[in-house]
């Protein structure tokens, strides 16, 4: 929690530097925000071209931002998921626009993890994690990733996602039901045990 | 729920390590840090020297200008120059409008003793 705190005025004072004609600022936040932002929305759209939109978009409304930034109201990175859910929200609709006016349109989601798992049982569940998280509603989708693979705690989701705690929570419950069960009906081809 | 946690969890440690940010997208991010930063005020390095100015040009400053000033100059000997020769055509406009010939005993501010007079 120290941490978290020290990282949140770190990047509340480079954005005040910003804002105040630093030029080294610039460098420095966007070192720290953009490796985030791009993870998240990769991990979402699926798309890396599309991701890296979002990322700069995300960050350019930071930039403008930054003048009339007030200390202690948010935390810029809370902010920036905000932004980038947004963002990530628009495209995925009109992605699903595009899909019902063209069947055949139906690429296969990229996976950012399997690369990283050895073996081709652990990527092919990897996949099918891919898979049933496209699957999902898009909140439960985003409350999923924020929560088990970004890390964050259940309060900055719900102020991301403009949402109470206790709608985080079984936003994530009813996500983690859909992906079991998903899974579930894969058992026996992603290689575990019958019970 | 077991096996699902574990691969969220595979995943989390996967996306838990540094990302590689392209350096043409960090180069576009930073060209638009740089069009969007507000810039601080600067004042000019040299600041340039007032010309200095002559008595006559002062002057005419003063008045608005050389053309204002050629114009009270105009005006003030053309006055002169009437009330000195009194011109015949301008003495009987005065004398049409005060009724009286002699244009030194025109009285612009008359007595209101007649007013204050007692019954």
């Amino acid at each position: 929690m120290a941490k978290d705190a020290q990282n949140f005025a770190q990047d509340t004072a480079l954005l005040t530097a910003y804002a105040n004609g630093d030029p080294d600022a610039a460098r420095d936040l966007a070192r720290r925000i953009v490796p985030r932002i791009l993870g998240y929305a990769t991990r979402i759209l699926a798309d890396r071209a599309e991701a890296e939109d979002v990322a700069q978009e995300v960050m350019l409304r930071l930039w403008r931002a930054a003048p009339t930034w007030r200390a202690g109201e948010a935390q810029v990175t809370t902010w920036a998921y905000r932004v980038a859910v947004n963002l990530c929200t628009d495209r995925l609709r009109a992605k699903k626009r595009r899909r019902s006016d063209a069947l055949d349109d139906v690429a296969e989601p990229e996976d950012g993890g399997v690369t990283a798992v050895d073996g081709m049982i652990e990527a092919d569940r990897q996949a099918a994690l891919t898979r049933a998280l496209a699957d999902l509603p898009d909140r439960q989708r985003q409350a999923v990733i924020l929560r088990h693979i970004e890390g964050l705690a259940n309060p900055e989701i719900a102020a991301i996602l403009h949402m109470g705690v206790e709608a985080v929570e079984s936003l994530i419950a009813r996500g983690k039901r859909a992906l079991t069960a998903a899974l579930a009906a894969q058992r026996k081809d992603l290689g575990y045990e019958e019970a | 729920m077991d096996n699902l946690d574990d691969l969220l969890a595979q995943r989390a440690a996967f996306a838990a390590q540094p990302l590689a940010v392209p350096d043409a997208l960090m180069a576009r991010i930073l060209a638009d840090a740089s069009r969007a930063q507000p810039r601080p005020y600067a004042f000019p390095a040299t600041q340039t020297a007032l010309p200095q100015l002559t008595f006559w040009q002062a002057v005419s400053d003063l008045f608005g200008g050389r053309g204002v000033l050629a114009g009270l100059a105009t005006v003030a000997c053309t006055a002169v120059y009437l009330g000195a020769v009194q011109p015949s055509g301008i003495t009987a406009v005065t004398v049409a409008f005060a009724g009286n010939s002699a244009v030194d005993q025109l009285d612009f501010m008359p007595s209101i003793d007649s007013l204050l007079a007692e019954e």
